[in-house]
């Protein structure tokens, strides 16, 4: 179901399912293109996990999905604002919190104030803006200016990009981190599945999918035990 | 750790993970097979993602220097330039 959330900055969009379980998921996406290839598995996850009791909503960030905020005038901090505020409102009517976020979602989920994270191959902002501006180097644009880069087709400020190469994610308390197996970084556990965040066409990945969900319901079930 | 001997394989698999080629397909690359200009899957910005995942997997780092056409001509090259940066 969609409905949306207010934030100082506008209204956006936010997919929801199993509103009424007692545990409630953030979903942080990816930044830029790498949320379009990963975002038809993240609704797959996220109806999945309705299926066994656990609600979920996916909020867009203001100039990524279906937002209405021009890409071209995003900084950082709207991100984080905007996040705020999606969690407050589910905070309202839920008291357990969740976020599940997939890479650079990660160096935002302090944001939320959730009391549990959980998050899947998570990248620094410094290796996040070298995998950006290794698609420029390819690609080329001459529409660039002192303010604004082009990325993939995009606008977006050079303060955006700054903010992001100088982000780390946090460390909450109560966190666990999966990667891919074929991933060497540090890890609470490795699961299954290809890297559909670099894929060229938005696909799918079963092994993945089904992956994220057993460890997602994991997690949650120790975290309401906690 | 991959070892040379691997970089065949891995560049395969990276190949099939990336570009969403088949299994069936990728399986039958030889040194020869096109690679940029020639495989329709590999784009520009899948150029960008492919040599990530190669840092990623393979436990190399590339230097935007070094990318060039020739290394990307075929699925020979390319494993050979992989090759180079890895341990016996």
């Amino acid at each position: 179901m969609i409905e949306t959330y207010r934030w100082s900055g506008g209204e956006e969009h936010m997919l929801r399912f199993g509103e009424t379980h007692a545990d409630q998921i953030i979903v942080i996406q990816p930044l830029f293109e790498e949320a379009n290839r990963t975002r038809h598995m993240l609704v797959n996850v996220m109806r999945e996990l309705d299926a066994h009791g656990i609600g979920s909503v996916l909020p867009d960030l203001p100039g990524m999905g279906e937002s209405m905020t021009p890409l071209a005038e995003v900084e950082l901090q709207d991100w984080r604002k905007a996040l705020g505020a999606c969690a407050e409102r589910l905070k309202q009517s839920h008291e357990r919190i969740i976020t599940l976020s997939l890479r650079g979602g990660a160096l935002l989920d302090d944001t939320a104030n959730a009391h549990f994270h959980w998050r899947c191959a998570p990248e620094t902002g410094q290796r996040l803006v070298r995998d950006l501006m290794r698609t420029r180097l390819t690609g080329g644009s001459d529409s660039e200016t002192d303010e604004a880069l082009v990325l993939a087709g995009n606008k977006v400020r050079k303060s955006l990009i700054d903010a992001i190469a100088a982000a780390s994610s946090s460390t909450p308390p109560v966190l666990r981190t999966v990667r891919l197996e074929t991933d060497q970084a540090a890890s609470d556990a490795k699961i299954a599945g290809s890297p559909l965040w670099r894929r060229s066409e938005p696909g799918d990945d079963p092994a993945l999918q089904s992956a994220i969900i057993n460890d997602v319901r994991q997690w949650v079930l120790t975290c309401a035990a906690s | 750790m991959v070892t040379k001997d691997m970089a065949d394989g891995v560049v395969r698999e990276i190949i099939r993970d990336i570009l969403g080629v088949s299994q069936q397909r990728v399986d039958a690359f030889t040194d020869e097979t096109g690679l940029f200009g020639s495989l329709p899957e590999l784009d520009s910005m899948a150029v960008a993602n492919l040599l990530t995942e190669m840092e990623d997997r393979l436990g190399i780092m590339i230097d935007d220097d070094e990318i060039d056409g020739e290394m990307l001509e075929s699925f020979g090259s390319l494993v050979a330039f992989a090759k180079a940066k890895l341990p016996e």
